[in-house]
């Protein structure tokens, strides 16, 4: 079910209605964990199954891990993380392994290849990661605070804390420890409207008017359709789709935000303005800060983080990039991607270790566009992923300079996407007294915000980041 | 601060309701891409309360017919999408057209889920039909691109004219284009269709047929020349085939198809702008 649908916003409204009830106040977690079975259900019925079954997995090992014996606690936690993680590998990577290795005509091929990719495995798996680590670390809690002695009441509160819709299927990737705590009963009178409204308002716009409109442009990333464009329409192109996957996971990850805030639930930022970056390191604290803070937490730190040594911290950070690469999609321009990045940082922190330069505003706009430049051109290994596809988009750049230009295309991408260049300038600005006087008449905006949803909404196109 | 907004939104929509109205300019219509394009012209005949007395339905191939801009004849061919997605709105118009002009060449294409979901939106639609302002057409950035691109290009037309080297490197692209788009085509073309496929298109079509005509409807078909090395590649037999078998030329309609050796495609299967403007010609005179 998609965030932008009119059954949504339906099962929102419901939702909304019986959560709210003081009478049925006491089975506010039942509701909504009703509610996000239907959204769940709603386009693969049959695979709530599996969602049930990985949140069983969760339910079981954080339990004994509380409540069982001392000395199986590790056992239980190993258990519970290497049964999500082969979960996650079975149904996500099962083709590209038959891909890479088997025929298609063997038998064992043809059924791998046929496996259904759960939608949102990969939030949802790490989610129960999040949450056999923290109750097995006690680093943020004791297990006895967050894991009730009562084991229905526990499975109660780890299939809601897993299957809350909002996060569900795209995530923001809400850990164990952020979530839990959260756990009680909501009253509406509690409820934060200025920040749902926010939330909403700027998450649908990106989404609906910016998105929607630039995916129809970008369309044409496509095999061997972009070979028929100039150079600079295919540049134009390809930073439109770097607009349009921000736009569209930012305004996702916004709409997610609203949506809890709306039962009470509070998400920690996904993005933090990610365009105006001017390190690699910078650029990974802002963009999609759920999925970079948990690769940092349970992967990056455990590996030995830098503490051992330069090439150790190197190699981690290309170990670290080129899973979360792969995290993204079976494919293996995934882990190209994510290796590129992870050159990138580990070439960074290398010539910072080496090459100490000033830093002014012109050194700072020169590393904030080449860093943008850099994660743009990368975005083609998300939308194109035969490698061979890339090289062919990139040799058209090069080639392609005596095509003539498509001004219709050029105008309307630089038109969609001046707005997530304007989002990350009202930013910029936020410390300067002209945001003061922005600040006075901010509802003027949201006001324009809102007719644009009205007026301007694209053709209704499924979240990018559902596929992974 | 949720209110004032609102209420700023809203005043704004009301405002741009009486604008669209009352106040547009000649020019204020959106056209930023195909897509756009397919929705803008399916809501026209959706909305209209004239009827049409002939419309064309089919794909891409058949939108390069000029037809004339009078109620006469419109052109519902909807680019990148199928015969089906046109029939669909056709039939689901307020009056009917006397006669239905169908293409032949694309017949095998599904409909597309996406377009009949946005067109035919049960929430949408009836506001879409009563607010001027919610039509595709007036999206307000889609407006304001379209003016912005039809300004650049003419004065791309007068200032940015190409110096003979670069005419010959965009003749050569073109050209190169052609062949490699014409090898795509060529393969597909090559391929048998699955007879299960042909069947359940033919089926569908048949039921569109028969509902046309049992509402007074007559229906044409027609088939657009193609690039000769296309033409009696499997794909296109097969579809030649089927229609003589389930629609008879005696007992329906036809437009013949001229020589296909005097037109020239872009790519293999849409014609050139000259080759499009004789086809048109040649398409009204047997109307």
């Amino acid at each position: 079910m998609l965030f932008n649908s009119f059954i949504f916003l339906g099962l929102v409204l419901i939702t909304m209605l019986l959560y709210y009830i003081p009478r049925l106040s006491r089975y506010q977690i039942g509701v909504l964990i009703a509610s996000s079975l239907i959204f769940y259900a709603y386009n693969q019925p049959l695979l709530v199954l599996l969602l049930l079954f990985s949140v069983s997995i969760n339910i079981v090992s954080s339990y004994y891990v509380v409540y069982g014996r001392p000395e199986n606690r590790k056992l239980m936690a190993t258990m519970g993380v290497v049964l999500n993680l082969g979960i996650l590998v079975f149904f996500k990577y099962s083709p590209l392994f038959a891909h890479t290795f088997l025929s298609s005509t063997s038998s064992v091929g043809e059924f791998l290849l046929t496996l259904p990719l759960p939608i949102g495995i990969s939030f949802f798996t790490f989610q129960g990661i999040s949450l056999v680590i923290d109750v097995y670390q006690e680093k943020y809690f004791k297990g006895k605070e967050l894991v009730p002695i009562s084991f229905a009441a526990h499975a109660q509160r780890i299939l809601f804390f897993k299957g809350f819709f909002p996060q569900l299927i795209s995530g923001p990737i809400v850990k164990a420890h952020d979530f839990l705590p959260q756990i009680e009963v909501k009253t509406f009178s509690t409820i934060n409207w200025d920040s749902v409204f926010k939330n909403l308002v700027t998450g649908y716009f990106l989404k609906m008017v910016i998105a929607d409109n630039l995916k129809d442009f970008t369309s044409w990333i496509i095999f061997p359709h972009f070979q028929n464009f100039s150079s600079l329409t295919l540049v134009m192109m390809l930073w439109g789709y770097s607009c349009q996957i921000f736009a569209d996971f930012a305004g996702y990850s916004l709409i997610a935000i609203g949506l809890a805030k709306l039962f009470g639930y509070d998400f920690k930022d996904n993005f933090n303005f990610p365009y105006i970056s001017t390190s690699f390191k910078e650029f990974w604290k802002r963009w999609h800060i759920s999925l970079s803070s948990f690769l940092m937490e349970y992967l990056y730190f455990p590996l030995g983080g830098n503490k051992k040594g330069k090439f150790r911290t190197y190699l981690n950070l290309m170990i670290v990039m080129f899973l979360g690469g792969l995290w993204h999609g079976a494919a293996w321009s995934y882990a190209v991607w994510g290796s590129f990045h992870g050159v990138a940082l580990a070439i960074e922190r290398f010539l910072s270790d080496k090459v100490q330069v000033k830093s002014n505003v012109f050194i700072r706009v020169l590393k904030g566009a080449m860093v943008l430049g850099f994660v743009t051109l990368a975005w083609l290994l998300f939308k194109l992923p035969e490698f061979s596809h890339v090289i062919e988009y990139c040799k058209s750049m090069a080639n392609n300079t005596s095509l003539k230009d498509d001004y219709q295309l050029i105008i309307f991408v630089a038109l969609y996407s001046s707005a997530v260049i304007l989002y990350h300038l009202a930013y910029l600005i936020k410390s300067t007294p002209v945001f003061a006087v922005f600040k006075k008449v901010e509802y003027v905006f949201y006001g324009i915000l809102f007719f644009l949803i009205l007026v301007n909404s694209g053709s209704s196109g499924a979240f990018i980041y559902f596929q992974f | 601060m949720v209110k004032k907004a609102i209420i700023t939104g809203v005043v704004l929509f009301a405002l741009y309701s009486v604008f669209v109205v009352k106040l547009r300019p000649w020019w204020w219509r959106a056209s930023q891409h195909q897509w756009q394009d397919n929705i803008v012209q399916a809501q026209y005949v959706l909305y209209t309360d004239q009827p049409f007395t002939n419309i064309i339905v089919g794909s891409s191939l058949s939108r390069r017919i000029a037809v004339d801009s009078a109620n006469e004849t419109y052109n519902t061919s909807f680019s990148g999408l199928s015969v089906f997605d046109g029939l669909n709105v056709v039939t689901r118009t307020p009056h009917l057209p006397k006669r239905v002009y169908i293409e032949t060449n694309f017949v095998l294409r599904d409909s597309s889920k996406d377009f009949s979901g946005s067109v035919f939106s049960p929430v949408l639609f009836y506001p879409r039909k009563v607010l001027f302002s919610l039509r595709e057409q007036n999206q307000p950035i889609a407006v304001v691109g379209t003016h912005l691109y039809n300004h650049v290009q003419d004065w791309a037309a007068i200032h940015l004219k190409p110096t003979a080297q670069k005419s010959a490197a965009a003749a050569d692209n073109s050209k190169s284009i052609f062949e490699r788009n014409l090898a795509i085509h060529s393969k597909t073309y090559a391929e048998t269709p699955a007879r299960e496929l042909v069947e359940e298109r033919f089926a569908l079509l048949q039921q569109y047929v028969s509902l046309l005509e049992a509402r007074g409807t007559q229906v044409v078909f027609f088939e657009l020349p193609v690039d000769k090395h296309l033409e009696n590649l499997p794909t296109a037999k097969v579809i030649r085939e089927t229609f003589a078998l389930k629609f008879p030329a005696d007992k329906y309609a036809y437009i013949p198809m001229p020589d296909t050796g005097s037109f020239e495609t872009t790519d293999g299967i849409h014609l050139n702008p000259e080759s499009a403007a004789r086809y048109s010609a040649y398409f009204k005179s047997r109307m």
